[in-house]
């Protein structure tokens, strides 16, 4: 089984040179594809590597969270904890140095800087796009390794579709999904309901007792329940409305690791985000003006050491930005941008705020042809709490020979201390100093996806080279506390490629796609004794491949991951081992008039490998779901 | 000419002299010999708590004559690792008891073989195991209220829990009375529970200083307690030691035959927290950390010493009785392999090793 896994994986990643994934666009956006792109980076994209998720390949993972859809559909190593907590590790950074918006709104928690990706469901959005490498220019702290958007893209066509989707699996997992669709070419709305429970009981090997017997895992079960609502209206002007709104309730418990006995810990996480924005178009210039809130409740409990931790804060965001082409060539985008985060935890002491102005502005210049595009941008944060370096970026594309073309870019980047991180008693330190790094990139890319040829592929291979200075890091400081301090310093530098290959011809549709990343990412600080070494969980690879087919409603994929060696303690000494995870889905889907029925079996870790993510941590087997869907349009 | 060559040769022999005398010991080395039932029977076990979270801790053996490390012989025995946070072992009989905290576990080994015997489960974030000498052996616990828990060695099962004050730690036997400093475990206790092994009951409980976290008996049968203090942090923003409502540590005298407290000797320093009180062979000397060095004591002093004999802070002391040394442990940045550094009793280094993450306790054979 081991050596077919192998032979497939080598196969694919031969074949699908280029990659993308789901290229095939359903329908026609009427809204001009420059100020999409102008709104959502203000400019700062040119030069900087997307890689975009479309509806064809959500729609696959339209029950799952996003741990799930970025561990096997990007380069993004996601490091997980089991039925718990999921973060990302983008160019060996950590967690905290990825960014993750909905529809522009930062999910950051201002308490912790993380957000965890296992709580966020891939269908709260029509179309994910990764962005790698420092986006500090572009969407402020926090974005050194990248960052990931989540967006709802309306279809303003005429519309009434209603939708059902439900899966059952195994552990006693369930997930249901109820959608609605509505609208034409003036207002679009879009409503969900999802819920999600599992048991969670899956079987582990105890490398901790004797013999290293076969346990199931207990106290891990969890539910959870979103509402997600979307609307749009657009005027006759060019002028659009939105709306957005999301609730999400759940509750977790929290199990032991295979170094524990037992844990009676759990977690109750309510959280509300909502935005409206309003954006006008004219002829040659564009406003955008946006205000969000969030609210987040955390509730931890853990009877056995006597914790609970009743957390809350709340953050607005506001955002104006103002996009002006001078002419075919130079185009101006600026804008501010505002937010205000409270937080409370009993460790605080008392409720924390601070606010924040972000200015912004890039020029573009693009020569007529769109040959040569390059920009340049600056940005300026002012924070109450600290002072903010400035951000400068560049960046500039150039198209080679017809679909060839060669990128590259270079930024500064910064991330703010946490509220934990400053005011956490014992231990907190409120003499911080934001993180601050560069990151730069340069890499070769072949896309004729805009050429609609039956066979179409896209490639990027690039390298990157960044590093962070004044790295928060939580060190003993006496007794039993422990304190940060802007102590770590970190360079990261790798080699990162995707392609995909797509095929189409009547009812037959083939996708190939594969992902590989190199990454090292170690601890620059001289006097550690650790100088030199990488970090902990940053495998040196990581690489994905997948295939996909359709033939007449039938869908078949398959689905291969490769995780490499990772450390777990700073000096070596203890290693977690590589591990391939080989996941199988098949499907068909039949159109009955204005009805379109999908049934589909999905089988996980095909090959029941036993593997740990994180040290200690039980994963499970084998697992299989059972997933059926009907919607009515 | 010959005055200067002279006084050179001199100072050269003086120098030569000076570097050989406190040229340390050599450092140990990695023991990759094959196990046999007599490997371990004469060295010093280091249990090491493991990274915090949720790693594993080891046991290391260090064998003195060879000057040899085993780093991790549970592991290597047994085939698996012991569990999160292993705080204490000790020997009773032909057994060896590994204390693991936070798998709420006791892993019990053969003590020549090091192979594992058996398990006491069903703990409660268990810290130090003492047997009365009678086939039965007492665990304190940190449960939520501290609790002692009384178990039969020879079936390894539980007979009962008695109730003490907030986080006990060690315990010492004295006659058929079993003596357990409470230390406060997250708070601050100021209690030493005293129970009768004959009935398993709790007898009396001892006012002492705040968060008493070591005793030992020296050779007058008077039981010496170590008072860390206790130790209050102000709020925002500076999170700082509030001197004002925290505490100084404090030594006191207990004879255990009266039950009174007759000396207590007060620190001067409220920010130290005085810990690991152990005793010399003789059972006349008395060694502790200071909290900012390691000082040495007499029984018979009317004062505590103010000058330490080792100006380094650790994490954990003990003396070994065997070597006639003391073992000090530093665990560095508490994520990697700490160290174990070894001194004679006028605090002199003799040599030191790497250990594992966070070593913790000795037990000395």
């Amino acid at each position: 089984m081991m050596r077919l896994q192998n032979i497939f994986f080598f196969l694919v990643f031969l074949l699908c040179s280029p990659f993308l994934f789901g290229q095939v666009k359903d329908s026609v956006y009427i809204l001009p594809a420059a100020e999409i792109q102008a709104f959502r980076s203000g400019g700062f994209q040119t030069g900087v590597k997307t890689t975009h998720i479309d509806s064809v390949v959500l729609s696959d993972y339209h029950l799952s969270s996003l741990s799930v859809l970025l561990n096997q559909q990007s380069s993004v190593f996601v490091k997980s904890y089991g039925t718990s907590y999921a973060g990302t590790s983008f160019r060996g950074m950590s967690a905290a140095h990825t960014g993750i918006y909905w529809n522009d709104i930062p999910l950051g928690s201002p308490m912790l800087g993380l957000t965890d990706l296992s709580l966020l469901p891939v269908s709260a959005g029509d179309c994910i796009d990764i962005r790698h490498g420092g986006g500090s220019a572009a969407f402020g702290s926090g974005n050194a390794g990248g960052s990931i958007h989540i967006d709802s893209k309306p279809e303003f066509i005429k519309r009434n579709k209603l939708g059902i989707q439900q899966s059952i699996g195994s552990f006693g997992a369930y997930t249901g999904s109820l959608y609605s669709v509505n609208g034409n070419e003036r207002w679009q709305s879009s409503s969900k309901m999802i819920f999600n429970k599992s048991e969670n009981n899956f079987i582990f090997t105890d490398l901790f007792s004797d013999g290293y017997p076969k346990k199931v895992l207990s106290h891990a079960e969890s539910s959870r329940a979103s509402l997600i609502q979307d609307f749009y209206y657009r005027a006759k002007n060019n002028q659009t409305l939105s709306l957005h709104a999301w609730y999400q309730g759940g509750i977790r418990n929290i199990p032991a690791t295979m170094s524990m006995s037992m844990s009676k810990a759990s977690e109750e996480e309510q959280s509300m985000r909502a935005s409206a924005e309003w954006k006008q178009l004219f002829a040659t210039s564009g406003i955008q003006l946006m205000t969000a809130y969030s609210y987040n409740h955390l509730l931890y409990r853990d009877p056995t050491t006597g914790i609970f931790s009743d957390s809350y804060y709340h953050t607005t965001f506001s955002k104006a930005a103002y996009d002006y082409a001078f002419d075919e060539r130079f185009q101006l985008h600026t804008g501010i941008n505002l937010t205000y985060s409270s937080a409370y935890v009993n460790e605080y002491g008392m409720k924390r705020n601070q606010g924040l102005v972000s200015v912004y502005a890039s020029i573009q210049y693009r020569i007529k042809s769109g040959k040569f595009k390059s920009t340049l941008a600056l940005r300026r944060d002012y924070a109450e709490l600290f002072t903010c370096p400035m951000t400068p970026f560049a960046g500039l594309e150039m198209v080679l020979y017809k679909s060839l073309g060669w990128y590259a870019n270079a930024g500064r980047n910064f991330r703010i201390p946490t509220f934990n991180d400053l005011f956490w008693r014992p231990g907190g330190n409120p003499s911080l100093k934001p993180e601050n790094g560069i990151s730069s990139e340069a890499g070769f890319s072949i896309d004729n996806t805009k050429s609609h040829q039956a066979f179409t592929y896209e490639m990027h291979a690039s390298g990157f080279y960044s590093s962070v200075q004044d790295w928060i890091i939580w060190l003993p400081a006496g007794g039993m506390v422990w304190s940060p301090q802007n102590m770590k310093s970190v360079m990261g530098r790798g080699l990162e490629y995707e392609g995909m290959l797509a095929f189409q011809r009547k009812d037959f549709r083939l996708h190939l796609s594969g992902s590989y990343a190199f990454t090292l990412s170690d601890n620059q600080n001289k006097t550690d004794l650790n100088y030199g070494r990488q970090l902990i969980y940053v495998p040196y690879e990581n690489a994905n491949a997948s295939i996909r087919l359709e033939y007449k409603g039938y869908l078949f994929s398959l689905h291969e991951s490769y995780t490499g060696g990772r450390y777990v303690s700073p000096d070596h000494s203890e290693i977690l081992p590589a591990y391939q995870l080989l996941n199988m889905s098949a499907g068909k889907f039949f159109v009955f008039g204005n009805y379109l029925l999908r049934i589909g079996l999905d089988v996980n870790n095909l090959c029941n490998t036993s593997y740990q993510s994180v040290q200690w941590i039980p994963m499970p087997g084998r697992s299989y779901g059972f997933k059926i869907g009907i919607e009515f349009n | 000419m010959k005055k200067i060559a002279v006084k050179s040769f001199a100072y050269a022999f003086l120098l030569s002299v000076l570097f050989g005398a406190c040229k340390k010991v050599e450092d140990p080395q990695k023991n990759n010999s094959i196990l046999n039932s007599s490997t371990f029977a004469q060295g010093v076990f280091i249990t090491n708590e493991g990274p915090f979270g949720s790693g594993t801790g080891t046991v290391l053996f260090y064998n003195r004559k060879l000057n040899t490390v085993r780093a991790d012989i549970f592991q290597e025995v047994n085939n698996r690792p012991l569990g999160n946070v292993v705080q204490s072992m000790e020997i009773i009989g032909d057994k060896a008891y590994i204390v693991v905290n936070n798998a709420n576990k006791i892993e019990v080994v053969n003590a020549s073989t090091f192979k594992s015997v058996g398990s006491i489960a069903n703990l409660e974030y268990p810290r130090y195991i003492l047997s009365d000498g009678k086939g039965k052996a007492y665990i304190s616990q940190w449960s939520s209220p501290g609790r002692i828990a009384v178990v039969q060695l020879d079936n390894l099962k539980i007979l009962k829990t008695i109730v003490v004050d907030d986080g006990p730690e060690r315990m010492l036997l004295f006659g058929d009375k079993l003596y357990v400093v409470n230390t406060g475990g997250f708070g601050s206790e100021n209690k030493v529970s005293v129970i009768n092994t004959l009935t398993d009951e709790l007898e009396e409980s001892i006012t002492t200083g705040d968060s008493p976290n070591s005793l030992v008996l020296d050779t007058n049968h008077k039981i010496w307690i170590l008072c860390g203090g206790k130790k209050v942090y102000a709020g925002a923003p500076s999170y700082a030691l509030d001197t004002a409502a925290s505490t100084a540590g404090s030594l006191l005298m207990l004879d255990a035959i009266s039950g009174q407290i007759e000396k207590s000797l007060s620190f001067s320093s409220k920010v130290l927290f005085p810990s690991n009180l152990c005793l010399n062979k003789e059972k006349n000397q008395l060694f502790f950390n200071g909290g900012d060095g390691v000082y040495a004591m007499k029984i018979s002093d009317a004062v505590l010493p103010q000058q330490s004999i080792v100006n380094k802070v650790f994490y954990s002391l003990a003396y070994d009785t065997v070597s006639t040394y003391l073992y000090g442990s530093d665990p560095l940045d508490y994520q990697g392999k700490g160290e174990v550094y070894r001194y004679n009793s006028y605090g002199m280094e003799m040599d030191h090793f790497q250990a594992g993450i966070i070593p913790g306790n000795f037990t000395f054979r």
